[in-house]
C-alpha cells in the first residue's frame, strides 16, 4: 500500500476534525435526521403496526395480527356514510375555495400596486391567528343571537332567528374561510410563472379576454390549482375543530371520528386504521386531476 | 367598470377572510354574557374574568407560552444547520433530504399527533416534552424554509473570504453566516412560536391533565358553551400574533415563509 504524504497527514488529523473538514453536512444534519426518524418516521410505522392489531380491552393494542379494523370500517354502513359525507364536504369546500381564490390570486400575481405587500400580509395573518379564534368568531356571527341573525331580523327578512350554527352550511363556510389562504398561495406562485407575454400574444392573435383565460392562463396554472385543491381537500377532510364546534355535537366527520376513537373510546387499533383509510382517500383529488389533465391532452392530440 | 367591480370583490374577499378574527377580538368588550357583535357596551369585565379563570391563565401562560418559547428556540437551533447544509453544500442525497425535512407539511397534523400518541404510550416522556416534540416536528419545515430564504439572499463568497483569512468552519458559521442571516433566523423562530402557540391538531392528542394548551382548553370549552371570555382570550392572542406577523413581514416577508 502506498502512503502518500497527503494520506498520512490526513490520517493524523483528529477524526472529528476530518469529518468536519470533508463532510460538514454530515455533522450539521445528523441530529435533525435522527430526531425526524425517531419522532416522525418511526411513529408513523408504529401507527401502521397498531392499525393491523386487534383491540384488547385491557392492553388497548392486542397481540394478534389482523385486518379486522379495515374490514370493519368498509363493511359497516355507518362508517361508510361518515367517509362519504366527509369526502363530499371536503370536495365542496375545495371547489368553493378555488372559485373564490382564483381571481384574487390572479390579481396578486399581476399587480404592481403599492398595496400588494399589505394584501399579502392580510391574507396570511389570519392564518397565523389560529383556527380556534376564527371558529369562535364564526360562532359570534352565526349564533342564535349572532350578527347575521340580528341583521336579518332588523331588515325584516325573517321573523325569528334562523338556525345557522350546527348545520352543514356553517361548517362549509367556516372551513372555506379558514383554508382560503392555503388555496391562494399555490395559485399565486403558479400564476407568477405564467409568462405575461403569452397572454399578450394570444390577445394580439384575436383571442377574447375570456378565451385567453380559458385557453392560456388556466391550463398553464393547473399545477397551482392541483396543489391548492390537494392541500385544501386534505385539510378539510381531516379537520376536527371546525366541524366539532360549528357542526355541533351530532356532526360526525372522519376528523371528529378519529379524534373520538383515539382520545375517548381509546380504540387505538381501529382509530389508526381509520386514519390510514382517510389518508388513502385524501389522494382522490390527485388522481382526479391527473385523469382530467390526461384526458384533456388526449383530446387536444385528436383535435 | 370591470375594475371597480373587481375592487369590490377584492374588498368582500378580504372582509370575509378577516371578519371572524376582528369579530372574535371586538366581542370581548361586551358587558353581557351573550356573544354580541357589535358589542352592546364597552366593558373590561371579560378580561377580568379571563384573569380570574385559573384553567385559562394556566393554559395561556404556564403551558402554551412556555412551550411555544421552548419550541421556537429548539426549532430555530435545529433548522439553522439543516438550512445551511442544504443550501451551501452539494452532496449525494441532498434533494432527497430536502424533501424529507419538508415532509411533515405533507402529513396531516392530526396524523403526526396520533403517531406520537402511540409512540409515547410505548416510551414514557414528560407531559410537556411530548407536546414540545410534536411541535418541533410540525414547525421545523417552515423554520427551514424561512432560513433558507434568507441564506439564498446572502453571498457565499463572504464565507469563503472568512475561511481564506484563517477562520475555521465553526468560526465562519457563527461569526459570519449567523449575523448575515439573523433576520431569517429570527423570523423562523417567531413563526415556530406562532405555530406552536396556536396549534390544536397535534396538541389534542398529546395534552395531559396539567398540560392542556390554550387552544385545546378553548376548544373543549367551545364544544359546550361560549361566552365573551373566549373573546377576551382571542383579543390578547390576536394582538400578540399580529405583532409577530408584522415583525416577520418586516424581517423577510410573510410570503417568503409561506410560499408553495
Amino acid at each position: 500500500m502506498v502512503t502518500t504524504a497527503l494520506g498520512t497527514e490526513r490520517a493524523r488529523r483528529p477524526v472529528l476534525g476530518s469529518i468536519l473538514q470533508d463532510r460538514p453536512h454530515v455533522i450539521l444534519l445528523a441530529l435533525p435526521v435522527f430526531l425526524f426518524l425517531a419522532f416522525l418516521i418511526y411513529p408513523l410505522l408504529l401507527m401502521f403496526v397498531v392499525s393491523v392489531r386487534n383491540y384488547h380491552p385491557n392492553l388497548i393494542v392486542g397481540p394478534r395480527l389482523t385486518l379486522e379494523n379495515y374490514v370493519r370500517f368498509i363493511t359497516d354502513p355507518f362508517y361508510r356514510t361518515v367517509l362519504a359525507n366527509t369526502l363530499k364536504l371536503a370536495g365542496i369546500v375545495s371547489v368553493i375555495a378555488l372559485l373564490l381564490s382564483y381571481p384574487v390570486a390572479y390579481y396578486l400575481s399581476r399587480t404592481a400596486s403599492r398595496l400588494k405587500g399589505w394584501l399579502v400580509f392580510f391574507l396570511l395573518a389570519p392564518l397565523m391567528v389560529g383556527i380556534v379564534v376564527r371558529t369562535y368568531g364564526w360562532i359570534v356571527l352565526m349564533g342564535r343571537n349572532g350578527t347575521i341573525n340580528r341583521a336579518l331580523l332588523a331588515l325584516g327578512v325573517v321573523d325569528e332567528p334562523v338556525r345557522i350554527l350546527f348545520t352543514d352550511a356553517a361548517v362549509i363556510v367556516g372551513l372555506v374561510e379558514v383554508l382560503l389562504p392555503y388555496m391562494v398561495l399555490p395559485l399565486v406562485s403558479a400564476l407568477q410563472k405564467v409568462d405575461v407575454t403569452l397572454e399578450a400574444a394570444a390577445a394580439t392573435l384575436g383571442a377574447s379576454p375570456v378565451e385567453v383565460l380559458r385557453r392560456v392562463v388556466i391550463p398553464l396554472s393547473l399545477p397551482g390549482v392541483i396543489s391548492g385543491v390537494v392541500i385544501v381537500f386534505t385539510l378539510s377532510a381531516g379537520a376536527i375543530v371546525t366541524p366539532a364546534v360549528l357542526g355541533g355535537p351530532r356532526m360526525q366527520t372522519m376528523g371528529t371520528l378519529i379524534y373520538q376513537l383515539m382520545t375517548a373510546t381509546l380504540n387505538w387499533p381501529f382509530g389508526s386504521a381509520v386514519a390510514f383509510i382517510l389518508l388513502a382517500f385524501e389522494a382522490i383529488p390527485v388522481f382526479l386531476f391527473f385523469a382530467i389533465v390526461s384526458r384533456a391532452s388526449a383530446e387536444r392530440g385528436r383535435a | 367598470m370591470g375594475r371597480r367591480l373587481f375592487g369590490a370583490y377584492l374588498a368582500l374577499f378580504y372582509a370575509f377572510l378577516l371578519a371572524p378574527v376582528v369579530v372574535a377580538a371586538l366581542t370581548s368588550f361586551n358587558p353581557t354574557r351573550l356573544n354580541l357583535f357589535p358589542p352592546v357596551g364597552l366593558s373590561l369585565t371579560w378580561y377580568r374574568e379571563f384573569l380570574r379563570a385559573e384553567n385559562f391563565t394556566h393554559a395561556f401562560f404556564a403551558v402554551s407560552l412556555k412551550i411555544a418559547l421552548i419550541v421556537a428556540v429548539i426549532s430555530g437551533a435545529l433548522a439553522l444547520p439543516v438550512a445551511y447544509a442544504l443550501s451551501r453544500y452539494r452532496f449525494f442525497g441532498r434533494s432527497l433530504l430536502q424533501t424529507f425535512f419538508l415532509s411533515p407539511m405533507m402529513v396531516p397534523q392530526m396524523v403526526v399527533g396520533i403517531a406520537l400518541l402511540l409512540l409515547f404510550a410505548r416510551y414514557t416522556f414528560a407531559d410537556e416534552l411530548r407536546i414540545v416534540i410534536g411541535h418541533v416536528i410540525i414547525t421545523l419545515p417552515i423554520a427551514v424554509r424561512a432560513i433558507t430564504a434568507s441564506l439564498q439572499g446572502t453571498d457565499p463568497s463572504l464565507e469563503e473570504a472568512a475561511k481564506s483569512l484563517g477562520a475555521n468552519p465553526l468560526q465562519t458559521f457563527y461569526r459570519v453566516t449567523v449575523p448575515l442571516i439573523g433576520s431569517g433566523l429570527l423570523a423562523a423562530m417567531l413563526f415556530a412560536f406562532t405555530l406552536s402557540f396556536t396549534d390544536v391538531n397535534v396538541a389534542l392528542f398529546l395534552t395531559g391533565p396539567r398540560t392542556t394548551t390554550l387552544p385545546v382548553e378553548v376548544f373543549a370549552y367551545l364544544r359546550w358553551e361560549s361566552t365573551p371570555i373566549i373573546a377576551a382570550i382571542a383579543s390578547v392572542q390576536v394582538a400578540l400574533i399580529f405583532a409577530i406577523a408584522i415583525s416577520i413581514h418586516r424581517l423577510i416577508g410573510l410570503d417568503a415563509v409561506l410560499k408553495y
